[in-house]
């Protein structure tokens, strides 16, 4: 860390000094740049081109440390690796959990009534349910079920959220005002129950889970974006490019949207995990032994649930782990993720 | 501006949210289907269901519907929850809320217990072992799924001890009841639990009538569920206490005390935690929308015969009444709840109010 602030520090005289830094940009890319330029095509390449390599180096050394200070933190890394380890399972999971023959769907566990409640064995390695159902199998698929709700509620609010929380922030007035007060009312509600009431009355399926969600999920964008776009059009450049004549439109999205991104990364990463517990939270009370043969988690614990006076911990110990785990190590990096993009915890 | 000018501009800000959220639970009524469906039967003419409509005031116009709806809420009437043999919706939050209101009371309890001694010790030994234990431990509660923390803390101690224990069974109290407010037995010996007491807090009207082994056993039961519920909270209140306590140690004042001779202990208690305990508060009055929210799992897996469950049973029966009702009754809840410590706030920080 002390290299790495030196390092900074003198950085910055380099850069109040122009004609220095310069020269000492140009040596140092001197040999790449001669490099390249043989062996592309023989013609030396004009100044420019190297103008923008140096524009650019200030650039790569702020992307560099941001990896560096991310490496740094123990947590960050372990909900990246754990993140990584989900998505690979995902991936391999025709391979680690190939699908029975004759399966139809392979969301849809087969049941076996012959091989009710087995203990954890090499055959079954987490043991099978109250319908002889694999509860490794389960797990494993259901890594996929979780990532695409997760992919699904999280892109669609914050495509909404941000939306309109950039209009609102950016005109203001009336349109401001109705829809702060429409959040206000999402806000105060506590999610899982109003998308409990939402799912009733709707009926209850995934779709509609996920559906619920999204309705729910969408005013903590809107805040956030809102807040952020507020002081984004106070800048300069937001009155440069109205002056040259941008429409509004081009504002908010090219200039009002790209510098709140990193709040909505922070908390979209954040909420990835949240979105699958809460979604979990809700098809466990919602379909109780209706979807046991589902690989989804929450219903995988929920047919479980019974189990565990019996001594059949292992049905809604793993998917329940499962869940854990996921939600961890998205909400580690996304703890991460606001260390190193928040300006104001830097240093 | 005055305090009670504050509080009067709040409460008016309640009139669109509590509007808005009346808006969306008739919008869900009206998309859940026909309401007067289940009036309906099996071969009934046209004419008398329209009979039905009408008498509903279904035939209106949505607007004039709306207002009809408005008007019934004002007047206390929630509908009928048909998960429970079409009681008033009413009724049923009043037979419900009690057992839901100890289990967030003790909730709450175990939150400040825990979390805020839990915070502090966390922002003193900042990068110490008991810090990095602190952590794991209030990330571990804002990622464990609660109903399945309900079934892991039912293994643990019932099923474990209940199993593995002597041949004979463990001695009474070796092991925690794992469902419902009291042991079934109890209820036909005890009129305590039978007809209810003054406060509906089960421990406390058991105290009040001097009947200690109802109290014990109410106690038992409380332990899991209460335990449980309170565990995301105080993994909330820790984080929060941790970071403002933090904030607040790197002050200047804190550093004048310490210059000034003052012993740590002085300085932690007396100066830094006082006014890291501002920020504090209202997370703790919001962690309330979420106590409500692990309610409604908590009492599912624990049997608890509160409202959690109530609104489970009605969104597996497709109660419509029951879960808007609910939901309505929820909101209402939180509302005030955070009314309240926006009012609380502030008292503590005058700075508020000048905004």
């Amino acid at each position: 860390m002390e290299i790495e602030k030196e390092n900074d520090e003198t950085s910055r005289a380099e850069h109040s000094k122009p004609e220095i830094c310069m020269s000492k940009y140009e040596n140092a890319n001197k040999e790449k740049v001669k490099n390249e330029n043989v062996t592309k095509n023989g013609i030396k390449k004009r100044d420019e081109e190297s103008s923008f390599i140096r524009s650019l180096k200030p650039k790569v050394r702020e992307f560099k440390r941001t990896i560096y200070m991310f490496r740094q933190s123990f947590l960050a890394m372990a909900g990246l690796s754990i993140v990584i380890f989900y998505l690979i399972v995902a991936a391999l999971a025709p391979v680690l959990a190939p699908p029975e023959e004759n399966q139809k769907d392979v969301y849809q566990r087969k049941v076996h009534y012959d091989e009710m409640h087995k203990d954890p064995s090499p055959e079954h390695p987490f043991g099978t349910d109250s319908m002889g159902c694999d509860v490794y199998y389960g797990v494993i698929w259901g890594t996929h079920i979780s990532i695409l709700m997760g992919t699904v509620i999280v892109g669609i609010t914050v495509l909404i959220g941000s939306i309109l929380g950039a209009m609102a922030g950016y005109f203001g007035g009336k349109l401001d005002d109705i829809l702060m007060r429409i959040t206000d009312v999402f806000l105060s509600l506590p999610s899982l129950i109003l998308a409990m009431a939402i799912v009733v009355s709707l009926g209850r399926t995934l779709e509609n889970i996920m559906f619920a969600l999204i309705i729910v999920w969408w005013p903590a964008y809107t805040r956030i974006v809102r807040g952020q776009a507020l002081a984004v059009r106070e800048n300069k450049y937001v009155e440069a490019a109205r002056a040259v004549g941008a429409s509004e439109a081009r504002i908010v999205w090219k200039h009002i949207l790209p510098n709140c991104i990193s709040p909505i990364i922070i908390q979209a990463t954040m909420d990835f995990g949240s979105v699958v517990l809460t979604a979990a939270a809700l098809s466990f009370i919602g379909f109780s032994y209706a979807g046991a043969t589902t690989t989804e988690w929450g219903m995988m614990v929920s047919a479980g649930c019974r189990d565990i006076t019996s001594g059949q911990w292992w049905t809604a110990t793993f998917p329940g782990l499962a869940i854990f785990f996921f939600v961890l190590g998205f909400n580690l990096f996304g703890d991460g993720l606001r260390d190193l993009l928040d300006p104001r915890l830097r240093r | 501006m005055k305090i009670w000018q504050y509080i009067v501009r709040r409460l008016l800000l309640l009139i669109p949210v509590l509007f808005g959220v009346t808006l969306i639970t008739f919008t869900l009524i009206q998309v859940s289907g026909d309401p007067a469906a289940i009036y309906y039967t099996k071969g009934m003419p046209p004419q008398k269901k329209a009979q039905i409509r009408h008498e509903m005031g279904l035939d209106q116009p949505i607007a004039v519907q709306y207002v009809l709806y408005l008007q019934r809420l004002l007047r206390g009437d929630l509908g009928v929850s048909s998960s429970q043999a079409d009681l008033p919706v009413t009724e049923c939050i009043k037979l419900f809320f009690p057992a839901t209101f100890e289990l967030a009371t003790v909730s709450m309890i175990i939150t400040i217990i825990f979390g805020i001694p839990l915070g502090i010790v966390s922002a003193v030994k900042k990068d110490r072992f008991a810090d990095h234990l602190t952590r794991v431990f209030a990330l571990a509660g804002s990622s464990l799924p609660i109903f399945w923390l309900a079934l892991l803390l039912q293994q643990v101690f019932f099923y474990i001890p209940y199993t593995y224990g002597p041949p004979n069974g463990l001695p009474e109290g070796w092991y925690l009841p794992y469902d419902g407010r009291y042991t079934t037995m109890l209820y036909f010996t005890h009129p305590v639990i039978s007809e209810g007491g003054p406060t509906g807090f089960l421990t406390i009207d058991a105290l009040l009538v001097g009947d200690y082994e109802v109290f014990w056993d109410a106690l038992k039961h409380l332990i899991l569920p209460s335990i449980c519920l309170s565990y995301a909270s105080v993994a909330i209140v820790t984080r929060m206490m941790r970071g403002s306590m933090l904030e607040v140690l790197g002050m200047d004042y804190i550093k004048s005390a310490r210059a000034k001779g003052l012993d740590e202990k002085t300085v932690i208690n007396k100066h830094a935690r006082r006014n890291a305990l501002i920020p504090t508060t209202t997370v703790i009055g919001m962690s309330f929308a979420g106590l409500m929210t692990g309610a409604v799992l908590t009492e599912t897996v624990f049997s608890w015969p509160g409202l959690g469950r109530w609104s489970t049973l009605a969104l597996l029966t497709r109660d419509i009444g029951g879960i808007m009702g609910f939901t309505l009754f929820v909101c209402l809840i939180v509302v005030i709840a955070n009314l309240i410590v926006d009012i609380l706030y502030a008292y503590l920080d005058p700075r508020v109010r000048l905004e």
